[in-house]
């Protein structure tokens, strides 16, 4: 049984965003089928009503805040040194793997952990870590790794394949969390969470998050990235035609994504001629060999792949009249 | 005492060839001489079947360098290898196609098929005196029993290193381990791993395949790659400094993305 918490609401307070961005992102989630959705204090009070079909954990700063509101499945808070009440997730930091053996004085009178941090436990043996964390510590214990060696998707999914049952995530890994996208996606490939599933509302999600937070996110981010179906070298154009499975490791339409066809320095004659039936731009006089030559030229005078204006326009220059 | 383990860079390989790069011959020797002056153990500079500009680059690339080894990447025939042996590279690399996927529907041909031909080709390269490292080609989508067979051959035939690719980046680290354990520990080969970040996972998968005795780890500049990219060297060398023993520091993979940023960045 594998629990996943998004806790992006939770991890936006720094942004101001409008209470529409984060209603919309909050109804994304719900989409997304994650199993909890964290928010802040902050995030509640300006999404107001929450979708109906979400099950929601509420962010709080003290544990005397939990009456000020009602109707969440749990609530999560720092731990503070004292027993908390069963409905409370509290968040212990671990900084080193050595700090684990301390989670025993903790589980003697908390119900529901929250382990943040391990940044670094993929360079230790981290399955012997995850054991003693699992070994009859408390009812529920999850982990949010923290992303600090640029491991945290990676530990989240080792924490779910070796028995672990709960993790928290954040779309995109605001916060410097793991990426509750790349999370879901490698337990689906996995034949272990939402294998069904289709995501093709993750780019507009996208856009609402670098709305949001004013950052754009790299083209090339795993799973969401605006440029991951572009093909260019030549090898994996032919790869692709032939069934895509050989060069992608998910569909683009899972994700919302298309496969775009780049000219540029490498490409090779194969993928010259798809783009030309693409384009559709008639073949007739000219030299496939040539044309690559000229193709490649251009590409290394620009630092950068063509545009379909320019490779047309190579094209038309090149034929023999 | 930690492992040592050795950076082979591919930013000028399979880093280049992601859509939105074309590096001049000028850019590629720069790029190449500050992975050299930093300490990179090994550079794969190219593909010399590309045709004559690239060519002329790998030569220069080799007239300049001082320390470094230069690879030189080859589809399995014998026509690329010819074309490398115009650059007098330090090491020859061949790839073999190791999944079904690459094998059955890609290439169109079987399992005897890569052997003999990769036999071939080895025999070719090793005829003319070069190094050779193997790469097996979605190694992650392949049969260990396949691989390990294939790297019995390829010792047999005097080479000393394959790459495990994970070519479309769905590695865990924990499969990582295993695979790369077993097939050091049926074989006795060396290792290098070569992990894409498709789900995000390139620097755990990389430190997870050092952990299995990998000794060589790939990485790119600014993890630029195809689809999501290569393992980055800057956060490999970051995330896994206190585990093992790099020729290369933090600083010095923070100043290569310095110098470099402005010419591999989309």
């Amino acid at each position: 049984m594998i629990k996943i918490t998004d806790i992006t609401l939770s991890c936006l307070d720094e942004y101001d965003a409008p209470p529409d961005k984060l209603k919309k992102l909050c109804e994304f989630l719900v989409r997304m089928g994650v199993d909890f959705i964290e928010m802040s204090t902050d995030s509640y009070r300006k999404i107001k009503s929450l979708p109906d079909d979400g099950k929601y954990i509420l962010k709080i700063k003290k544990q005397e805040d939990l009456g000020l509101y009602s109707g969440f499945s749990r609530y999560s808070c720092k731990h503070m040194r004292f027993a908390a009440s069963p409905d409370i997730i509290s968040e212990i930091q671990l900084n080193d793997i050595q700090e684990i053996a301390s989670l025993k004085l903790h589980a003697a009178f908390l119900e529901n952990i929250r382990v943040v941090g391990l940044d670094d436990i993929i360079g230790h043996d981290y399955i012997n870590a995850f054991s003693n964390m699992k070994n009859g510590l408390c009812k529920r214990l999850e982990l949010c790794p923290e992303n600090g060696c640029y491991c945290a998707s990676a530990i989240a999914v080792e924490w779910l394949i070796n028995g672990g049952s709960y993790v928290a995530a954040s779309f995109c890994g605001i916060g410097g969390k793991a990426a509750t996208e790349e999370v879901v996606m490698a337990l689906k490939l996995e034949k272990k969470y939402k294998i069904g599933a289709e995501f093709p509302f993750l780019p507009e999600m996208r856009e609402l998050i670098e709305e949001i937070t004013g950052e754009k996110i790299h083209c090339g981010k795993p799973v969401l990235g605006s440029k991951i179906f572009d093909v260019e070298a030549g090898i994996h154009v032919d790869g692709i035609s032939k069934d895509p499975k050989i060069y992608e490791p998910f569909s683009p339409d899972i994700v919302g994504g298309k496969r775009t066809l780049v000219i540029g320095k490498h490409s090779g004659r194969a993928a010259l001629m798809l783009k030309i039936k693409e384009m559709g731009i008639n073949p007739e006089g000219l030299d496939l060999k040539k044309l690559l030559y000229a193709v490649q030229m251009a590409s290394i005078e620009k630092n950068a792949s063509l545009s379909d204006e320019e490779f047309e326009k190579i094209c038309d220059s090149m034929k023999v009249k | 005492m930690k492992p040592l383990k050795h950076i082979v860079d591919t930013t000028l390989r399979d880093g280049e060839q992601s859509p939105g790069i074309a590096l001049s011959k000028e850019q590629k020797v720069f790029i190449a001489k500050l992975l050299d002056d930093a300490g990179v153990f090994q550079i794969e500079a190219g593909i010399p079947a590309l045709g004559s500009y690239e060519k002329n680059t790998l030569c220069e690339i080799m007239g300049n360098k001082k320390n470094a080894k230069i690879s030189v990447w080859n589809r399995l025939n014998e026509s690329d290898i010819r074309h490398s042996f115009d650059c007098r590279p330090d090491i020859i690399h061949i790839s073999a196609p190791v999944s079904y996927a690459q094998i059955y529907t890609k290439l169109r041909k079987n399992k005897a098929w890569i052997i003999k031909k990769l036999s071939v080709c080895i025999d070719l390269a090793k005829s003319m005196g070069y190094e050779v490292t193997v790469g097996f080609e979605d190694a992650s989508r392949a049969d260990i029993t396949f691989l390990s067979t294939l790297a019995a051959i390829v010792m047999e035939m005097g080479v000393k290193r394959v790459r495990v690719a994970d070519t479309v980046g769905v590695l865990f680290p924990s499969r990582c381990f295993g695979m790369v354990k077993d097939l050091i520990n049926y074989t006795g080969i060396e290792v290098e791993m070569h992990a894409h970040n498709d789900l995000g996972m390139a620097v755990a998968n990389s430190i997870a395949a050092g952990k299995a005795g990998a000794d060589y780890v790939d990485t790119t500049l600014l993890g630029i790659g195809e689809r999501c990219g290569n393992c980055d060297m800057r956060k490999f060398i970051y995330a896994s400094e206190s585990v093992f023993s790099l020729k290369i520091s933090q600083l010095e993979s923070i100043m290569l993305e310095e110098k470099t940023s402005n010419l591999l960045v989309k």
